[in-house]
């Protein structure tokens, strides 16, 4: 019987295996840990854990006070690609790394199916 | 079968040069033979023509099934009892030479995990038969499950694993063969899951599990499966806040399955906040 970390795994694993512009997903607690993670070996999975908790506590911070709603989504770009942290229900956030010469368009509509498809297990 | 022409040979030597050319579809020989030529062609034609199939000729005696067993891992697609059943062997041999339905030819695939996968999502029923270095080895199924396995002396899991691990090799598929050993109970879903991780492992050149498959005599729990299950609860443990609980189970975690990254970036920047106080 898998565990729900190796379901929303599996989730991860889909979406990279469809979406190749999509080099890295994970699924980060509200307490910022690691729930569930597909990334290559170069990355480091202290650095995206802290980093997502950080992105996810600013994000909230300035959803909260200056637009007085909830966070959705975040996201940073960089000559190299984005950073795109969405948030997966009230007590996780799904990250992802995608390449520059993605069409974010089409990143959204997958991530948002992949939330769908993660809310089953989270 | 008019279209079909037969060549005997004296010996085994002269059945193998005549293999050569590539040209021969089937192999029919006799299996006991004095000087256990028949054994040898059987070893050896597999060897240079793996996809060729091979009936083999048998009388009854006592020890036949061992015998038969021992025909059978060597790779013969068929074993037919002496004397024959004309039209039941001419329909065999028909079979051998023209397949019913379906496509033919030869394919490389860069795992046997892809031909496991293929034949139990089919639903495919039939043996397997594979041949790694002259090491042969046979995987049958019955209905997309994994029922036997044999492979140099071992059978069942042990073998199905020893499979696995090879590298490279060629196999043949007879459809109609059926086994009436059966010692894999394990659902086809949880061998496939487990073909999966095994390859993506050799793949990523990590380390496999120690046992992954030998695991069976433990109710299939694996360590990593028993790691994942250890760092669930210490997921649930965290949004109760009770971080050090937390951090004993990550601990298991991080001990049963030391090469996932994940345990142990998640048990470091616990061990952290634990350090500095966080844990109310």
């Amino acid at each position: 019987m898998a565990t729900k970390s190796e379901r929303i795994n599996d989730v991860l694993r889909g979406l990279r295996q469809g979406t190749p512009e999509v080099i890295g997903a994970t699924v980060v607690s509200s307490e910022g840990f690691i729930v569930a993670s597909v990334l290559p070996n170069e990355v480091d999975e202290d650095l995206i854990g802290g980093m997502s908790a950080s992105l996810l506590g600013v994000g909230e911070r300035i959803s909260a006070d200056l637009m007085r709603s909830q966070m959705e989504q975040t996201y940073v770009r960089s000559p190299k690609g984005y950073i795109i942290v969405n948030a997966a229900g009230p007590d996780a956030v799904l990250v992802l790394l995608v390449t520059r010469e993605a069409k974010l368009g089409l990143i959204f509509l997958e991530l948002k199916r992949t939330i769908v498809e993660l809310m089953k297990y989270l | 079968m008019a279209d079909v022409e037969v060549r005997g040979t004296p010996d085994a030597d002269e059945a193998l040069r005549l293999l050569v050319d590539r040209q021969s579809r089937l192999l029919i020989t006799e299996g006991r033979t004095r000087d256990g030529d028949g054994v040898m062609l059987v070893t050896q034609a597999r060897r240079r023509r793996p996809a060729l199939p091979v009936i083999v000729m048998s009388g009854s005696t006592p020890d036949s099934h061992a015998w038969r067993d021992r025909i059978s891992r060597m790779g013969a697609a068929a074993l037919v009892e002496k004397p024959p059943h004309l039209e039941n062997f001419v329909g065999l041999v028909g079979r051998m030479l023209v397949p019913a339905h379906g496509f033919s030819g030869e394919v490389v695939l860069e795992g046997l995990p892809d031909l496991v996968q293929m034949m139990c999502l089919s639903r495919a029923s039939g043996a397997l038969f594979i041949n790694h270095e002259g090491e042969p080895g046979t995987i049958w199924f019955d209905g997309g499950d994994v029922v036997h396995a044999a492979a140099l002396d071992k059978i069942g899991v042990e073998a199905f694993r020893t499979m696995l691990g090879w590298s490279a090799g060629a196999f043949n598929l007879d459809r109609d063969a059926r086994s009436a050993e059966r010692t894999i109970g394990v659902p086809a879903m949880h061998l496939l899951l487990e073909c999966a991780r095994l390859f993506d492992e050799q793949r990523s050149a990590r380390p496999a599990e120690a046992d992954v498959f030998g695991a069976q005599r433990q109710e299939w729990a694996t360590p990593a499966q028993r790691a994942a299950e250890y760092f669930q609860r210490g997921l649930e443990l965290v949004r109760e806040r009770r971080h050090a609980d937390a951090m004993r189970e990550w601990e298991e975690a991080a001990t049963l399955d030391p090469q996932n990254r994940m345990y142990q970036s998640n048990l470091r920047r616990l061990r952290e906040r634990v350090r500095r106080g966080d844990d109310p």
